[in-house]
């Protein structure tokens, strides 16, 4: 590979990217609501039961529990979705209306829902009375 | 040795017209086809697998070359010795192919191509880094002992990649029943890349899906079932490095803090997902599941319109 075919690649690369972006593709994604959560919840992880979802109010991210005691938690990624299997209740810490729950991965980052007061407080009683661990896969 | 062109270096164009076209039919159809980020990182991951190759094309020609002294036959450039090594080089990847998704060492280098949740051309050439260090060359080392040229094998090869690029689109539904009956097609692709249970670990075609029919490992698209792309554990970044080495890093932690050597092994050599404590999901396990939870739809119908987006796309 010659040096100028290097750099006519990256220059074609950036272009490429670059008009992908001036086309306005890739809208980010929004959960609508419990019921959709749900759905992608088990989508992610197969045999996933949903019993209780919480989603933030930006639809950026969701929580959802599951029958066996796993959890999935799910957040915007590019035009897309992406989730963590938890099999027992992360670690978590509330900030009045604020969940941030922790993946354990620093590239993946931690799950920030805006879930209102109420809603994470219950929220944060639901983990805490599932918590066993945090194994995650 | 003879002298034949490189087909990948004369298709590059091609491929960066069709990126494009792609691109702009996705604009009018489904804008999600395709994000910026994603592409970028797909681009230059493709990018650094032509860097990757190029330092070590030479090692794996060189191999190649020195084992055709011990060819069983004298083939050369013979008509049907054309034919025969296209069928066998296309072989050759289909069990490299099945390998790289059952042993988590050649996942590890695989892995990649298949970590965007993004189905589209530049998916295609979102290629490894780390081919030439997992081995994979080797699976077609068995061809050159046969005794066809490497010069042949290496245009075959070539032909082979350039030949999977089309068929990362959704923008293709489905091509005439013959083609679908003989060929991998964008349908049966999109399959392999799907992560849905009924999908995992099947249609590890190159060019020909009469592979994946003869040996059981075949499974149509179905309307009922729209594939979703990427991994089981997507990524949830756009980190270049964390793409191109994620699966090595978690083989070595895995290895260094497991005990035991059979452990140590099964975390190379096992299932992409095995762990010594069942922890994790393999996709047998994930198979498993989906079928006790029975979600399996009794309607096997074909896919008759192009795949729409999960609902998860909004302003």
């Amino acid at each position: 590979m010659s040096l100028v075919a290097l750099i006519g690649s990256l220059v074609a690369v950036f272009a490429l990217a670059a008009i992908a972006w001036l086309l306005g593709m890739g809208r980010t994604p929004r959960i609508a609501d419990t019921a959709q959560a749900e759905r992608l919840a088990r989508d992610a992880h197969s045999g996933f039961v949903p019993t209780d979802a919480a989603v933030s109010r930006d639809g950026k991210t969701a929580l959802v529990a599951g029958r066996d005691g796993d959890f999935v938690a799910l957040r915007e990624h590019g035009a897309n979705i992406a989730a963590r299997v938890f099999r027992h209740a992360p670690d978590m810490r509330r900030d009045d209306a604020i969940l941030t729950v922790a993946t354990g991965e620093r590239l993946f980052g931690d799950l920030r829902l805006d879930l209102g007061e109420a809603d994470a407080a219950r929220w944060q009683g639901v983990l805490a009375g599932r918590h066993g661990g945090g194994a995650d896969e | 040795m003879n002298e034949l062109p490189d087909p990948v270096q004369y298709a590059v164009p091609a491929f960066v017209i069709l990126v494009l076209l792609e691109m702009l039919v996705a604009r009018r159809v489904d804008p999600s086809r395709y994000e910026p980020k994603d592409t970028l990182t797909s681009l230059l991951l493709g990018t650094g697998s032509t860097i990757a190759g190029a330092l070590t094309g030479s090692a794996v020609i060189g191999l190649s070359v020195w084992l055709y002294q011990f060819r069983l036959f004298d083939i050369g450039y013979v008509w049907w010795a054309w034919i025969l090594v296209f069928l066998l080089d296309d072989l050759a990847y289909y069990v490299f192919h099945r390998m790289a998704h059952r042993v988590r060492w050649f996942w590890a280098s695989h892995v990649i191509h298949h970590s965007s949740q993004h189905y589209n051309l530049s998916t295609a050439l979102r290629q490894t880094w780390t081919g030439f260090f997992s081995l994979s060359f080797a699976f077609s080392l068995p061809i050159v002992l046969i005794g066809f040229p490497v010069e042949m094998l290496i245009f075959a090869s070539g032909v082979n990649l350039v030949y999977q690029f089309w068929i990362h689109t959704e923008a293709i539904d489905r091509m005439p029943r013959w083609f679908e009956t003989v060929f991998n097609t964008p349908s049966h692709h999109r399959v392999h890349h799907a992560t849905n249970p009924r999908y995992l670990d099947r249609n590890y075609a190159g060019m020909l899906i009469i592979w994946d029919r003869m040996f059981g490992t075949f499974e149509v698209e179905r309307r009922d079932d729209q594939p979703r792309y990427g991994i089981i554990k997507n990524l949830g970044s756009f980190n270049l490095l964390w793409a191109a080495f994620h699966e090595w890093i978690g083989i070595a932690k895995d290895v260094a803090t497991v005990p035991g050597i059979r452990n140590k092994l099964g975390y190379i050599f096992r299932p992409p997902g095995w762990s010594h404590d069942g922890s994790r999901d393999t996709s047998d396990t994930i198979k498993a599941r989906w079928r006790e939870s029975g979600a399996e739809p009794n309607d096997g119908e074909i896919s008759a319109s192009v795949p729409a987006k999960a609902g998860t796309q909004g302003g």
